[in-house]
């Protein structure tokens, strides 16, 4: 059995050379992309996702019902305008009926994210990024395997993009926005069969792990871009606040042999952006069996630091120096 | 036990953070003629924002449905109010206008926009 690897596919960013004049906080032109949850945003940003709470229950094969709990941490710092890195992890549960739960730290994560491209008049924004998932460096052992650790380091080369609709000529659709990413893991120490087991007959393997790739998309509604660009409703302000949104995130194994399968997750939820926060809770909902049958959920806290310290942990570190 | 106590004070103290804001990009709250909207012929464009921002750091443009633009002077706060900015006009015919705004906030973010409004025959 295998569970979802999504939520741990390192969500974050990387980055390369080059800046670009841009908007911080995830604006291109006048349209903000919220923090997604399932995926990255295409943004470089000095921000906080502190924490991430998820459940998700695990694909049986017929078995109990076991479930997965995670509370997990991002930090996000840019080092000039358009160039930062993220790092990233957590702690899990999993809880196995008849059997003692098992718990420990998920593998961290940094990841390099660029933001070479914004088009303001289009609404659109491309970033691309690099991955690094540091094997072993959570919980280890036959702990870390139940817990679905690599033993092995994965890394590899993420894009990531941003689409305003805000050119459309439909005056309520101008509200949309889509976001998505494309990642391909190469594994640092290929999964490779070993043997053979004597009494099952099953192929034995080494502590590899196959090459994936991994993406999605989120569809967003931004009320606020409603109320200021399109049509004022006269909604209360915390109405205007929210951004209805839908994820779609998907992984798949790219190399032979592997011991994952592909999984497909959808995620319906609700964004309430605040001054210098946001907070977002969406349902997990298994896309297909290989990654579940039942419904989880996910929530996180999310801090914006260029709105919360403007003049220290919220601006490049270059500018410290100036 | 001691990682588990770790990530609850980790999330006790994101709660625990000040909820209010000091500093935030300046989005756009409210305006007057107000998004969307067809009525009589304004003497000024209202823009209210969510945040303080500098007017003279911020630009309203605000043009026909040729592009010329009807604006009569440089944004100013209203009456000491950081919230917001007005923008006189000149006399407005029956039609379609454009208000493009670019804000700076106190804290100086940089936001930007634009919508419509119809003015009545």
């Amino acid at each position: 059995m295998k569970r979802l690897a999504l939520l741990a596919a390192g969500l974050s960013g990387a980055c390369l050379l080059a800046p670009v004049a841009a908007h911080a906080h995830g604006y291109a032109g006048p349209h903000m992309f919220v923090s997604t949850l399932i995926i990255d945003d295409p943004n470089v940003a000095d921000e906080a996702s502190l924490p991430t709470f998820s459940w998700q229950p695990q694909p049986t094969d017929g078995g109990p019902q076991m479930n997965l709990y995670a509370a997990e941490f991002e930090l996000d710092k840019r080092i000039t305008e358009n160039f930062g890195f993220a790092v990233g992890g957590g702690y899990q549960w999993l809880t196995q009926p008849g059997n003692k739960t098992a718990n420990g730290w998920e593998n961290f994560y940094t990841t390099l994210k660029y933001k070479p491209y914004v088009n303001a008049e289009h609404e659109f924004m491309l970033s691309v990024g690099a991955t690094v998932n540091f094997g072993n460096s959570g919980a280890n052992g036959s702990n870390g395997a139940t817990l679905d650790n690599d033993a092995t380091d994965s890394f590899g080369p993420v894009l990531y993009f941003g689409k305003g609709f805000g050119d459309m000529p439909i005056g309520w659709a101008r509200a949309f926005a889509i976001t998505g990413q494309l990642g391909y893991q190469i594994a640092g120490t290929k999964l490779k069969v070993t043997g053979t087991d004597p009494d099952s007959g099953d192929p034995l393997f080494n502590n590899g792990t196959s090459n994936q790739w991994y993406g999605g998309l989120s569809l967003q509604y931004s009320i606020r871009y409603l109320s200021s660009q399109v049509k004022d409703y006269g909604l209360p302000e915390w109405v205007n606040r929210l951004t209805p949104l839908v994820e779609l995130g998907w992984s798949s194994p790219a190399s032979k042999p592997n011991q994952d399968s592909t999984q497909f997750i959808i995620a319906p939820g609700i964004n309430y952006t605040a001054d210098s926060y946001a907070f977002t809770v969406e349902a997990l909902i298994p896309g297909n069996k290989q990654t579940g049958s039942h419904v989880g959920v996910i929530a996180q806290f999310h801090m914006y630091f260029d709105d919360m310290f403007p003049s220290s942990l919220g601006k490049p570190i270059v500018d410290w120096f100036k | 036990m001691i990682r588990r106590s770790l990530l609850a004070t980790a999330a006790l103290a994101a709660v625990a953070l000040p909820l209010g804001h000091a500093w935030a990009h300046a989005m756009l709250r409210g305006a007057s003629p107000a998004v969307g909207s067809t009525g009589p012929a304004p003497k000024s464009v209202i823009l209210t924002f969510t945040e303080g921002v500098e007017a003279s750091f911020s630009t309203i443009w605000v043009q026909d449905a040729k592009g010329a633009r009807v604006d009569a002077g440089p944004p100013h706060a209203v009456a000491g109010d950081s919230l917001r900015l007005e923008v006189p006009l000149k006399d407005l015919a029956p039609g379609s206008y454009t208000v493009t705004w670019h804000a700076t906030s106190v804290d100086t973010h940089k936001t930007e926009g634009r919508y419509a409004f119809t003015v009545a025959p």
